[in-house]
């Protein structure tokens, strides 16, 4: 159950390292992902690297997200849920998605941690049924309303 | 910057879309690439800004082979306006524009003077700086081929690569749209698919077929 539904109850600060870093050097490439947003062609003439810069993001992204899971287990929806409400509130550029997703994502499992501590309090229920009980109905919601996302053609 | 292709091929699956094709562009002239769809036009853009590799043959660029380059040197030579792509959606015309200083930019530099002068001077040469703050998809399509010149002039580069720019345009604005071209002075090949308007308009032109080049000469 803890892989499953996730807790946030086993985590350490000395395990921040490698998200720290890893996150840290994701915020660089606002600015590339922003070019890849007109498309692999046009971006390469843009001077973006695209096959390196998507291994390179791969690569980084699997590093933090194996990292987080090994500590937290499966928490589902937050990725999915909040750099899209970020990019409804703050816009599409990847240099203040990235690092206000991060900021968001994290605040928002602080409380949602909170509620499923005091929900059935002393009992601890797991972190990831409320995230998915928030998640799916915005992921229903965001995919029959959302249209000015949605890249054109 | 000039640009030399020398016996360029390019072959695609089991389809030779490219053959021994060689073309010179002198510096500050524009070069019409014309010819029927499917001539193998496009590929030979993409060969130019580095797109696509060529199976033989050399892309010079200000007398070096763009694969010698990494991919940011060769777009701070070359800027290219391509046809295709997915339309940049929750952007600003000035952000669209600002994309173009994307290869004069290292992981750790932030948006200099420069780069906000390079994309004034951009927004007013194209005559977008009224819109500037406008969402890009607002525009309309001859506003938008503005646009998207407007970020290859930002990248400051001194070769332009153009496919179809005066695509969906009137006949009004594309006369304007080549003129300003023109204008910038920047060494320039385009893909054009109105004849009228190239022979007009090009110092060269050239003539691809079955991926062969197989005219070429300076305008009549």
């Amino acid at each position: 159950m803890f892989w499953l539904l996730g807790s946030v109850a086993g985590a350490q600060w000395d395990q921040l390292g490698v998200v720290l870093a890893t996150t840290g050097v994701l915020l660089l490439y606002g600015r590339r992902l922003n070019a890849l947003v007109t498309g692999e062609e046009t971006a390469t003439a843009l001077g973006v690297n695209v096959r390196r810069l998507r291994i390179g993001l791969l690569a980084l992204a699997s590093l933090l997200t194996g990292t987080l899971i090994g500590v937290a287990g499966g928490i589902g929806f937050v990725g999915l849920m909040i750099p899209h409400l970020v990019r409804l509130a703050a816009g599409v550029d990847h240099r203040r998605v990235l690092p206000l997703s991060a900021l968001v994502g994290g605040a928002y499992l602080v409380l949602v941690d909170l509620l499923s501590r005091t929900v059935d309090s002393p009992n601890e229920l797991p972190v990831g049924i409320f995230t998915a009980a928030f998640g799916a109905p915005f992921f229903l919601w965001l995919l029959r309303h959302n249209h000015t996302l949605a890249v054109e053609p | 910057m000039r640009l030399d292709i020398t016996t360029v091929s390019v072959t695609l699956g089991t389809t030779c879309i490219l053959r021994d094709a060689c073309l010179e562009v002198a510096p500050g002239d524009l070069v019409g690439l014309v010819g029927p769809n499917g001539s193998g036009k496009t590929t030979l853009l993409r060969t130019v800004y580095r797109s696509l590799r060529p199976d033989a043959g050399a892309i010079l660029v200000g007398g070096d082979d763009v694969w010698t380059l990494s991919a940011r040197t060769a777009a701070q030579r070359t800027a290219a306006v391509l046809q295709s792509g997915p339309t940049p959606s929750g952007l600003t015309v000035a952000e669209v524009v600002a994309l173009g200083r994307t290869p004069h930019h290292g992981l750790l530099d932030r948006e200099s003077a420069q780069d906000r002068d390079a994309i004034q001077d951009a927004l007013k040469q194209t005559g977008m700086h009224p819109h500037a703050d406008r969402p890009y998809t607002s525009l309309s399509g001859g506003e938008r081929q503005c646009v998207l010149l407007a970020r290859a002039l930002a990248q400051q580069s001194r070769l332009l690569v153009l496919d179809e720019p005066t695509n969906h345009l009137d006949i009004r604005a594309r006369f304007e749209l080549l003129d300003l071209i023109r204008a910038t002075g920047i060494t320039t090949l385009a893909v054009l698919h109105d004849l009228d308007l190239a022979v007009r308009c090009c110092d060269h032109l050239v003539v691809l077929h079955h991926g062969r080049i197989t005219a070429a000469g300076p305008r009549p």
